[in-house]
């Protein structure tokens, strides 16, 4: 008797421990339209609801598995009603997370036809132009979407827009309404965190620690059950050199979300701070589960991969070979910022001055790509553009040699 | 309102007539309501209290598909109404309109409820406003708050299924509820929608043939239900009024979106005090079966008095295809199926929406109102399919609606799980 009240004890346990952790709204969304899914084939709904709930998990994670996920239930949707032209918008997203660009831009075109004047389709136009590198055709299409349909997530598109353009009080600004649309219309905590973590980054990245740990405070507060906001958290700490601190933070969002990106800033963390005993396991980790995802044919961790490959763990060779890969995939500021970098760590300066030139005509205003700028034309002896980068890269943020997390 | 004949046409005209081509009555009907599910309608009801036959109960649901264990929250920036007609030009005499403060989304975990954490957006607690039924200043798609009248106020708390969640003003006796709710729409939508894509003409059964699964069991909405005296909404007509329910949203005084550097957009709520028309609803699934989809937000910001100018050839276009062709039903169709609102005979505490084509051929309609265990779809299949088919819908809702005010069933829970289909 004794035996069946400790079973059924444990038993209360576990069940209380599956509530709470389906208590999280994206969870319980997940586990209610996954087993609608299961139980009708011809319901569209179900699983394009599904998809819409996996694309926000990867979001809130940063999880990338969900996107996989997310495309099998869209494509499930889609089977049951080719035109439903949500379940497209939703599959173009995932395509366009999975920087699978052609693919995206080829599904918006086909629900356009369908619905002309869906705001959602000129986001993700827009997104692909701007992964692309085309900030010309971004912009008409984020313009478009915003006159459609000003919100959370036309606003945050602009504001990365002006911030790839440089304009940074702009890319703030428009951050800022996008968090107040979030906040007002929106109402998601997850959401509302996610602006949150946007603005605090964008003051992280021009030296204003004290903004910038205001709105991840506020992040974390919002929705505590996020990994992003502490791994924020935790880059700001590291830039601060409080790096046990920072470590902490970094522990506690493994243990909500276990990405390879978190793991390999745990490890550039570690290595900042001298203890390469430390980081070496973990880089090891990431770059296995980044090459694991690849070998799956997923293409969005080329970038991680050569930054991994030029920085955390030097393999020259293997970083111009992955920054190639991401350039075929992705022609804007930041591929060619990862290529030209990793052709400097191969010691071809004259291309790699080449393509960095490339990457700083779009204008944007990053001190690490101006970092990388100055030490590719130190090497390729151009000392006037190096110094000149230098002091942009420390007008812009002053503390731009401290601990950053690669992106 | 009864009508009994054989095979005449303007017994249909009485039938809120409706092909749900889609996913639900109105249920995210336009791309633009998409983003906000807070202020797409899904539904609107009218019925007589078959409690207090004096009081006539007006609803609206919106937050449509909502999984159990997410609290969806009211807009703080909508203004959502009730408008009626009481004269019969289809434009609003008077209205009712509930406001929603910005919810309670970050807080302090509540110990009383361990299973749920006010950190989160799912169990926010949000105060409402409701103010009339009184003449509104401004008939039309945009609005301003009303200024007299009857006003009161309650809050939502969505921490239990067991709180009520309902208010009453003892001096008007208007009683009001608003927050989480089963989904009272029911509908095997997957079944229909094959049938429609096979339409009349080649054969009524649909790929994987009628089973009755009702679409929306299981999932939630969030309901506004309004209880008050009949006599507070009469006017010229006598007892019958018409009925449509809006939501409108704060309007921006000016929305500019330059890319030139310096010329920011000015934020959408900020500045003026008038509420532009969102989304619209009065018959079930108007907008979303019988109007193209290039008119779909135009629709819902139009309003019934336009509905006969702007939409008519779009619905019986709609129809045609579906009833063989007959161009004169179609017309006629149309024609009293807009404007769309619902009309309710507030003495009737009987009736709601029923009946259809008889073996025999005769049509018996009974209509008035919408209440939220009327049938609509199997009246509606059997009436487009002149009693070819009937007895395909579903005839009751997932769970038992209540007997008593809100009269809608409580939501479902977190992990209750999905029932099995039949």
């Amino acid at each position: 008797m004794k035996k069946i009240a400790m079973l059924f004890h444990i038993a209360l346990c576990l069940s209380s421990a599956k509530s709470a952790e389906t208590n999280n709204p994206v969870d319980l969304e997940i586990d209610f339209w996954a087993q609608r899914a299961e139980r009708d084939a011809s319901d569209f709904l179900a699983p394009e609801k599904l998809g819409e709930a996996y694309l926000q998990k990867a979001r809130e994670s940063g999880n990338l598995s969900y996107l996989k996920k997310a495309e099998k239930a869209l494509k499930k949707s889609l089977a049951a009603k080719p035109q439903h032209t949500q379940a497209m918008n939703w599959l173009s997203y995932v395509y366009c997370m999975q920087h699978r660009f052609r693919d995206a831009m080829a599904l918006i075109e086909d629900a356009k036809k369908l619905l002309p004047d869906d705001p959602f389709s000129f986001g993700i136009l827009g997104d692909c132009y701007l992964e692309l590198g085309d900030f010309g055709n971004c912009e008409s299409n984020y313009l478009k979407a915003l006159e459609l349909a000003p919100s959370m997530f036309s606003y945050s598109r602009w504001a990365n827009l002006q911030f790839m353009k440089g304009d940074i009080p702009a890319a703030i600004e428009f951050q800022k309404q996008a968090l107040d649309d979030a906040e007002r219309k929106i109402r998601v905590s997850a959401h509302i965190a996610w602006c949150q973590v946007q603005l605090g980054y964008t003051y992280f990245r021009i030296g204003k620690f004290e903004q910038a740990e205001e709105y991840y405070q506020d992040a974390i507060k919002t929705n505590p059950g996020g990994n992003l906001p502490l791994e924020h958290l935790a880059e700001l700490r590291g830039a601060q050199d409080k790096f046990d601190e920072a470590a902490a933070l970094y522990d506690k969002a493994l243990a909500l979300s276990p990405r390879p990106e978190t793991y390999q800033a745990l490890g550039d963390l570690w290595a900042f701070a001298a203890k390469p005993e430390k980081a070496e396991p973990l880089i090891l980790k990431a770059a296995g589960m980044y090459l694991e995802s690849v070998n799956e044919d997923n293409v969005h961790y080329y970038h991680h991969l050569a930054g991994l490959y030029s920085d955390s763990r030097k393999l020259p060779d293997e970083a111009l070979r992955w920054a190639r890969k991401d350039y075929d995939v992705r022609q804007g500021v930041y591929a060619l910022d990862c290529l030209a970098w990793a052709l400097y760590g191969k010691g071809d300066f004259k291309e790699a001055a080449q393509t960095i030139k490339k990457a700083l005509a779009f204008g944007t205003r990053d001190s690490h790509l101006y970092y990388h700028a100055s030490m590719i034309y130190f090497r390729a002896d151009d000392l006037p553009s190096s110094r000149d980068m230098v002091r942009k890269a420390q007008e812009l943020n002053p503390y731009y040699v401290k601990f950053h997390a690669h992106r | 309102m009864f009508v009994k004949s054989k095979f005449r046409l303007l017994a249909l005209l009485v039938l809120p007539l409706v092909l749900v081509l889609t996913t639900g009555a109105d249920h995210r009907d336009a791309p633009g309501l998409i983003n906000d599910p807070a202020v797409d309608i899904n539904d609107v009801y009218a019925f007589v209290d078959p409690n207090d036959t004096s009081k006539v109960v007006l609803a609206m649901t919106v937050n449509p598909f909502t999984a159990p264990g997410i609290n969806q929250t009211f807009s703080p920036d909508a203004l959502y109404q009730f408008k009626i007609d009481n004269t019969g030009d289809a434009t609003e005499d008077l209205v009712i309109q509930v406001t929603f403060d910005q919810p309670d989304i970050v807080g302090p975990p509540d110990p009383a409820h361990p299973d749920f954490n006010l950190n989160t957006a799912s169990n926010p607690a949000q105060k409402f406003t409701v103010r009339g039924p009184a003449k509104p200043s401004k008939t039309g798609p945009v609005n301003t708050v009303l200024t007299s009248g009857t006003t009161f106020s309650g809050m939502i708390d969505n921490r239990s299924t067991d709180t009520p969640n309902t208010f009453t003003d003892a001096s008007s006796g208007i009683t009001a509820f608003a927050g989480a709710r089963d989904d009272p729409f029911f509908f095997d939508s997957t079944a229909i929608l094959g049938f429609l894509r096979d339409p009349v003409g080649k054969t009524y059964v649909p790929a994987r043939g009628f089973s009755k699964v009702d679409f929306f069991a299981g999932v939630n909405v969030s309901v506004i239900a309004i209880e008050l005296p009949s006599a507070l909404l009469k006017g010229s007509n006598g007892n019958t009024i018409k009925v449509w329910g809006t939501t409108n949203v704060f309007t921006s005084e000016k929305r500019t979106f330059k890319t030139k550097k310096g010329e920011m957009p000015t934020a959408p709520h900020t500045g003026s005090k008038t509420f532009a028309q969102f989304d619209r609803n009065g018959l079930p699934g108007i907008n979303t079966v019988l109007v193209f989809p290039e008119h779909k937000d135009a629709f819902n910001l139009a309003i019934p008095s336009q509905d006969k100018d702007l939409f008519r050839t779009d619905v019986i276009n709609h129809i045609l295809p579906i009833n063989g062709g007959d161009a004169a039903q179609a017309a006629a169709v149309a024609d009293i199926l807009l404007p769309d609102v619902l009309t309710l005979d507030v003495t009737n505490a009987t009736d709601g929406i029923s009946g259809g084509y008889d073996s025999a051929g005769t049509l018996s309609l009974k209509l008035n109102g919408r209440r939220p265990q009327d049938d609509v779809i199997s009246v509606e299949v059997n009436v487009l399919t002149k009693g070819a088919i009937t007895g395909v819908n579903p005839t009751t809702n997932d769970v038992p609606f209540l007997t008593v005010f809100p009269f809608f069933a409580k939501p479902h829970t977190a992990h209750e799980g999905v029932q099995p289909r039949n």
